[in-house]
């Protein structure tokens, strides 16, 4: 039944092929249109880390500026301070934590002449299990490393490739700002998209280092910095001791329910920096799941709300057409019909039949709306020529083709029910005498 | 005249057709009123004035290796780096500064007239400049005079030195002062990271970002850095750009081993980058308009020549009986004329909603009611074009052959 079905169907748009073609254009376009923005969409607001989501938090002080708004809505600074955040490591009684912030470095290869700069990130041995950092080799420095500021680095894949050949370096030793640091660990491939520890759309880093020897060492910083009072005295130490904000704090605890009590933790803190004068703003401390974070800032780019409703509303143009279409399709084949209704189909047969037809058309519309949807892609990754995010963002994988068809056949089953139905409805005597 | 009762009259009888081009016509009108903003809001971020010759500059970072070198070592090597491009054939003028226009990377500071006032203070770009610094960049001078060698400090790291002389742009300056004319600014005392006075204003040039209402408040102050890491702007004759730059990327190592050239690039490939981001807004938004136009126009031929050649017969009869090929395509266009303006009476209210949610909620910007005029005539005219082809055939029909079987 489905194969005669299918076959009049396969006659159906044989007779009206630029009606069929014109609604096959028009669902594609529609249905590609809004692929292609909801794939982007979608893996710019997925979480990497989903499994560690109620356990992850990221601290807020609020150190700012008592005179001054900060850098959101809340006014709440988005960093700390490094006198804050070495006393929330010192005090903190979470099961892991760690304060942050990137670095640039020099690093020099065995008997190179010329040396060249590698991001990294400083940070404390929790980092590596909070952030499901997979080791290849070794593991992250000890705890005592953190305390003795030890020249220790774990390094990413992408590095350990280029200076040891993917070899097994754990003990070897590289030359960092020139200092020799022993590799611990090697990583394996770790494509953190976004990077959500500082929410940059970058990729991870490919040195990591203890905290204390970056800060000792006083490698360079990379991200932003707010000093919003100016630094009393001169020199680096001056900086560390200073109310420039400029540290990423995470905590990750054992269940979500301490999150209050880690929460009075950080206000009671609070409350003793403001006797000492610090903390001059009103009592708002906060933490913030990964989720959360990147709502908070706003981390997807509002246009893209604009381009989802605005891809909505053309697909639902396309719709509209194509009601339109399969209505003048269906209406203009009453001869066929009444043949067909004479001879005993009844009106769920016809209404079956419109409907198979229908759904090869959007079937159609959905392969060429895959190809629409690629080179759209493709041509987004143009307009961003050189951004490894924007190829990560733009990919078309197999769940988004397989959507892509289902929805082209979901949308014209939609699109033809109303025409089905008009289609379907007359008698045969009356089908047979408007016929001509 | 245009019979607008009986072709109204047969419009309520046919209505489904005609509701779907109006609802369709309604969507799109509320889409590209919307897009059209959002298009002319980019096009205004990316031709904002870059007031420098950007074509013939570029920038260079370089980065000392040697750890804890000290300042007076630092600048040294500056000196020699300095002099050396400054020589170099083909440069016209260099500096050492930092928030390079469209680099992406530079320092914002917070500026005031008075910081015991509660006027929230204003935003503006730092560049640290030589006595120089003015014509490497190409910036003319507007009123007051430039930096003197002898006001030139260095800065060192973490080192909290305040320079007493400050330039702003005429932007930035207009912006603090409202009322005085540039002459008038000249002399008068800002607080940036200590108090400074303003002896001169020089023309607009564009800041390391891509914020739309604060892109050309600069302020510069008569520092170097003798900072590990330097960034030089090099500005060039004419079609020199690339030779300078191998040049300079081979002979600087010379001057000083230790250390790596970690970025260098055009003004011209800094600024296409900086704006890649609205470049491809105007390209998406501009695609997807045309491909709803395409769409729009596609399926309303589609519809109307349906609809129309079920009217065959009805045509046929109002030919035999006088009515002319004229009068036919006359009264199709006026009856689609009607339909549209109906969609276009839904698709207004629509694109002003969509709009306001849209402003309200997504940092969008208003419609702007000479433009959106202008697109709501375009998309009649586009759609009416669509009408005019199947209503040109049937009009066309012998009224004899069409008659023959009634």
């Amino acid at each position: 039944m489905l194969r005669y079905n299918i076959f009049l169907a396969a006659r159906g748009i044989r007779r009206h092929p630029i009606l069929s073609a014109l609604m096959a254009v028009a669902v594609a376009l529609g249905i590609a249109m809004f692929m292609s923005i909801f794939t982007i969409s979608q893996s710019m607001s997925k979480n990497p880390l989903p499994q560690k989501n109620d356990f992850l938090y990221r601290v807020q002080l609020d150190a700012g500026d008592p005179n001054r708004p900060g850098d959101d809505p809340e006014n709440r600074p988005h960093q700390l301070t490094y006198m804050d955040a070495l006393a929330l490591m010192r005090e903190g009684w979470a099961l892991r934590q760690s304060a942050m912030f990137g670095i640039s470095a020099i690093i020099r290869p065995e008997g190179a002449e010329v040396p060249f700069e590698v991001f990294g990130r400083a940070a404390y041995s929790d980092f590596f299990s909070m952030f499901d950092a997979p080791f290849k080799y070794g593991g992250p420095w000890s705890d005592p490393a953190d305390e003795n500021r030890e020249r220790v680095v774990v390094l990413a894949a992408s590095i350990n490739d280029q200076l040891f050949g993917g070899e097994d370096s754990v003990g070897e030793h590289i030359t960092l700002k020139e200092e020799l640091f022993r590799v611990v660990g090697v990583l394996e491939e770790w494509n953190l998209l976004p990077r959500v520890y500082d929410y940059e759309w970058s990729p991870t880093e490919d040195t990591f280092i203890p905290f204390t020897t970056a800060a000792e060492m006083e490698f360079d910083r990379r991200g932003s910095t707010n000093c919003w009072q100016s630094i009393p005295g001169q020199g680096h130490q001056a900086f560390l001791a200073s109310e420039c904000i400029w540290i990423q704090f995470w905590v990750e605890l054992s269940d979500p329910s301490e999150r209050t009590s880690y929460l009075s933790f950080l206000d009671s803190y609070a409350n003793q920096q403001k006797e000492l004068g610090r903390f001059q703003r009103p009592l708002d401390n906060a933490m913030h799941t990964i989720d959360e974070w990147s709502k908070y800032i706003r981390a997807v780019d509002e246009g893209i709300v604009v381009t989802i409703i605005i891809a909505l509303l053309f697909l639902i143009v396309c719709l509209i057409n194509s009601i339109g279409l399969l209505l003048a399709k269906f209406l203009s084949r009453n001869s066929e019909l009444a043949v067909h209704r004479a001879m005993g189909a009844s009106r769920v047969q016809l209404f079956t039949r419109f409907l198979v037809e229908s759904a090869c058309i959007g079937f159609t519309g959905g392969l060429l709306g895959l190809v629409f949807a690629w080179l759209g892609l493709m041509g987004i990754r143009v307009l961003f020529r050189g951004e490894s995010v924007v190829a990560h963002v733009t990919q078309l994988d197999f769940s988004l083709a397989v959507g892509t068809i289902l929805l082209a056949i979901a949308a014209s089953l939609a699109a033809s029910l109303y025409p089905a139905w008009r289609g379907s409805r007359g008698t045969p005597a009356s089908l047979l005498r408007d016929a001509k | 005249m245009l019979e607008l009762g009986p072709i109204f009259r047969s419009l309520l009888r046919r209505k489904t057709i005609g509701v779907l081009i109006a609802v369709q016509i309604a969507v799109v009108i509320a889409i590209l009123l919307n897009l059209q903003v959002g298009v002319s809001y980019q096009l205004q971020a990316l031709n904002q004035e870059s007031g420098i010759d950007h074509q013939n500059m570029f920038y260079m970072n370089v980065h000392i290796a040697e750890p804890n070198l000290n300042p007076d070592a630092i600048a040294s090597i500056v000196n020699a780096d300095l002099d050396y491009i400054r020589k170099t054939s083909g440069v016209i003028d260099a500096v050492q500064t930092i928030s390079v226009p469209y680099s992406g990377s530079g320092w914002s500071m917070s500026i005031e007239v008075d910081p015991a006032d509660d006027i929230r203070p204003t935003v503006c770009y730092f560049r640290m400049i030589d006595d120089r610094g003015l014509n490497a960049l190409g910036i003319n001078l507007l009123a007051g005079r430039n930096f003197r060698p002898e006001e030139v400090e260095w800065r060192i790291p973490y080192g909290a030195s305040s320079p007493n002389q400050v330039l702003l742009s005429q932007q930035l300056a207009e912006h603090l002062f409202p009322d005085a004319t540039l002459a008038e600014i000249v002399g008068r005392q800002v607080h940036l990271t200590g108090p400074m006075t303003v002896v001169g204003v020089v023309a607009t040039s564009h800041g390391p970002w891509a914020s739309i209402d604060q892109v050309h408040r600069i302020a510069y102050v008569p520092q170097k850095q003798a900072f590990d890491s330097s960034t030089y702007v090099v500005r060039t004759t004419p079609g020199k750009l690339e030779e300078t730059i191998r040049t300079l990327e081979q002979n600087l190592p010379t001057i000083y081993r230790n250390r790596l050239i970690r970025h260098i690039e055009s003004i011209e490939v800094a600024k296409k980058r900086l704006y890649q981001g609205q470049n491809a807004s105007v390209w998406v938004f501009s695609v997807t308009s045309i491909a709803l136009l395409f769409v729009v126009v596609c399926g309303m031929t589609g519809m109307v020549n349906f609809a129309i050649r079920r009217r065959t017969t009805h045509i046929g009869i109002r030919r035999a009986l006088g009515a002319t090929q004229f009068d036919i395509m006359r009264n199709l266009l006026v009856e689609y004329a009607l339909i549209l303006c109906v969609g276009i009476g839904i698709g207004v209210p629509m694109a002003i909603g969509l709009n306001v949610y849209l402003v309200t909620n997504q940092e969008f910007e208003p419609l702007m009611a000479m433009s959106s005029a202008l697109i709501v005539m375009a998309t009649l005219a586009v759609c009416l074009l669509a009408v005019v082809f199947p209503a040109q055939q049937v009009s066309k029909l012998d009224p004899a052959q069409i008659t023959r079987s009634v």
